[in-house]
């Protein structure tokens, strides 16, 4: 009886811990590559290696509308200008199906048999991280669109350059919003699930905070499967917070937000990564979400002005949606595009195709993009932007309240 | 002063622990009866927790329809869809054995899983009734009044599920099947018939955790995968078959995720629940209120 009730115990958790991983692997999406086009003309030749099947084929597919539609504007425009010489731009693309050892084979295949001139990045800072190791052996230049864990861009790498700011200053928006809102604001909590990412920027989010004389009265990590975070609100709570900062995923700020009303927790300010920036989020908690800020990289409402193809974000999101039948750009695409962008403007500054001219010219690159400005330090993280913009849901619609100059509405102080 | 406010924080553990414990019970109960009576475990009681909640989100959307009288709606749904279930499928191969039943549930689970995905979507949706977020302020303590009604409404449904099992002619014949289907066949139990209701019945009721559970979660059609977890330390703490096992089950749980949340650190949660796990099957195997034969 014994025997077999453990024999049953056993297969019976191997089941279901099978089965939940497998709900984690998603459908997949067919490659497309480029075809050469036969014409004697100048070419730059771009890899791209990027995930078009396997878990990060989302992600990865809008990365290629961003590399896409930037080819696009920059050949019907003539092609880059390199000392005088107009050459047209062509991407070769692999699908590197969501796995990073894979992509830094394709990578190697892309330099040494493609020929590829430069490199743009694929999607997430695991696989960057691998594909970088490549451009350094062969000191080819990669534009990372979508790639901003630190550690990647503390290895030393010369050849990376980062479009997204680093991770852990995704809601130093909010505390120095909040500074200019009301000064007794003192007193902050951070839960963060326990996964890199969201703990990443919950590192960086306290830091932030202290180094700004905030008090951190609450910091704290729970397992990322959570069903009831009802006692950590009540801790919290109980710490007297005022700034609530979450760094979790959607499905954490929603919890977040329904015990928090559950247990009538009202902080002044509660604010999440990921959470403004997905429509199902205040889709799922209705005039509970109002109020709720988030950080956010880019949307096409923002103000910014380029001198690029684009100039504008609501330029880029209209380019876009003509492109792709209506479909509303996320960061992901606008990060890719500007990383064309970026290189675009990189060899039209060095006159020439030469890596190390080329990485010269990003260096002391200042540009404005409709990105926002970029400008990359000595490890190739932009530095242009200081912090993820924050944004507010006010009357069920997203409004960016930070930066200044790029405020659309007043904030609403304190949440209701 | 800072005395009483220690022993307010843990009172509030204390409700928030209890409170969250009455769902997990619920949530289990099903699962425990089959495993009890059928001597099965059946994987795809998430799926069916999960189908509740989508039956109870849509009512409510779409037809304006309070969640807590949704309950029937998604009982009877689920309790028609698992009884054919097992009349098609599961009573074909339970004569193979238990590990077959498995990979058959487990299977079943993909398939209603995937199912969901491509009928409704990834999509976080949420049930959020006017009375959501109201809560009941008792000396000085919050008590959330949807979770505080949802608990109430569990254990309405354990003790309706008791009086069923105990009082009428089936509830009878279906203990007597968990005691022993051999001699209940003899004295002319439809075993087969029985069987089915049974894992009808366990459906109809995780369903209708799944429909509370919609108020509290936000659904995405891995909703119950996430639950199996709890279930099954639940079921294995309370001892498989009993009733009142799984509530006590799922109130431990629910109490020790709470206080350690509280008080050690919420990272340590699962961590906790499984350590209690480990020593419950090293010392009592059988689970706290579980016997050899359920009946």
């Amino acid at each position: 009886m014994f025997k077999r009730f453990f024999a049953l115990l056993v297969v019976a958790i191997m089941m279901v811990v099978i089965s939940l991983s497998a709900c984690t692997s998603q459908v997949t999406q067919p490659t497309s590559s480029q075809s050469p086009s036969p014409t004697a003309e100048k070419i730059i030749k771009i890899g791209a290696s990027l995930a078009f099947t396997g878990q990060l084929a989302r992600e990865g597919g809008l990365t290629k509308k961003g590399y896409d539609l930037w080819l696009k504007k920059v050949n019907e425009a003539g092609g880059i200008n390199v000392g005088g010489q107009k050459y047209k731009v062509e991407i070769i693309y692999k699908d590197d199906q969501s796995d990073a050892q894979r992509s830094a084979k394709l990578t190697e295949e892309l330099i040494t048999q493609d020929n590829v001139d430069f490199l743009l990045g694929p999607y997430s800072s695991g696989i960057s991280a691998a594909t970088a190791a490549i451009s350094e052996k062969y000191n080819k230049i990669t534009i990372l669109p979508l790639a901003n864990a630190p550690s990647l861009y503390n290895l030393g790498y010369k050849n990376i350059f980062g479009i997204l700011p680093l991770a852990p200053v995704y809601l130093n928006g909010t505390l120095d919003l909040a500074k200019t809102l009301d000064p007794s604001l003192k007193k902050v909590a951070i839960v963060s699930p326990d996964s890199q990412f969201p703990l990443a920027v919950a590192e960086g989010a306290k830091q932030y905070a202290e180094e700004n004389g905030f008090e951190v009265v609450y910091y704290d990590k729970y397992p990322s499967d959570v069903k009831d975070l009802s006692s950590v609100i009540s801790k919290i709570k109980e710490t007297g917070a005022q700034i609530l900062l979450g760094t979790g995923y959607l499905a954490d700020g929603v919890l977040i937000v329904r015990n928090s009303k559950d247990l009538g927790f009202k902080p002044a300010i509660m604010s999440f990564t990921i959470a403004t920036s997905i429509p199902d989020f205040s889709k799922s908690l209705g005039a509970d979400a109002e109020g709720i800020m988030g950080g956010e990289w880019w949307t096409p409402n923002m103000k910014w002005q380029g001198d690029d193809l684009f100039g504008t974000p609501q330029n880029f999101a209209e380019a876009f949606q003509k492109e792709y039948g209506g479909e509303t750009p996320a960061y992901y695409s606008a990060a890719a595009a500007v990383s064309g962008v970026v290189l675009q403007k990189a060899i039209e500054k060095a006159g020439t195709l030469d890596s190390n001219e080329v990485r010269q010219a990003l260096k002391t690159l200042n540009a404005q993009t409709f990105f926002g400005p970029i400008r990359f330090n000595d490890k190739g993280v932009n530095i242009g932007i200081s912090s993820a913009a924050v944004s507010q849901i006010q009357n069920g619609k997203v409004v960016v309240v930070w930066p200044l100059e790029l405020r659309q509405a007043e904030p609403i102080f304190p949440k209701p | 002063m800072p005395n009483k406010e220690i022993n307010m924080g843990a009172y509030q553990t204390i409700i928030n622990g209890i409170l969250l414990g009455g769902l997990y019970g619920l949530a289990s109960i099903g699962f425990s009866l089959i495993w009890g009576v059928m001597n099965i475990i059946d994987l795809a009681q998430g799926a069916y927790l999960t189908l509740g909640a989508y039956i109870t989100f849509y009512l409510f959307q779409f037809a304006g329809i309070d969640p807590f009288l949704s309950l029937p709606i998604s009982a009877i749904l689920l309790f028609a869809l698992a009884y054919l279930i097992e009349f098609l499928f599961i009573s074909r191969i339970l004569k193979y054995g238990f590990i077959m039943v498995l990979v058959m549930t487990y299977g079943l689970n993909l398939l209603l899983q995937n199912g969901m995905l491509a009928a409704f979507s990834a999509d976080y949706r949420s049930v959020v009734p006017s009375y959501s977020g109201q809560a009941i302020t008792l000396a000085g303590l919050d008590i959330p009044a949807i979770r505080l009604s949802i608990f109430l409404v569990a254990f309405l449904l354990v003790a309706l599920l008791t009086l069923f099992l105990n009082r009428s002619r089936t509830g009878s014949a279906i203990r007597a099947v968990a005691l022993n289907r051999t001699a209940a066949s003899l004295v002319g139990v439809k075993t087969g018939n029985i069987y089915a209701l049974t894992y009808g019945l366990s459906a109809a009721l995780v369903g209708m955790a799944g429909s509370l559970i919609s108020m509290v979660y936000s659904i995405t059609p891995f909703l119950g995968g996430a639950f199996m977890t709890k279930i099954f330390v639940i079921t294995v703490l309370g001892g498989f078959g009993s009733i009142p096992g799984a509530i006590i089950g799922g109130l431990i749980l629910g109490m020790i995720e709470s206080v350690t949340a509280f008080y050690i650190a919420p990272g340590l949660m699962n961590a906790f629940g499984f350590i209690l796990l480990v020593l419950i099957l090293v010392f009592r195997p059988q689970g706290l209120l579980g016997k050899k034969f359920y009946g």
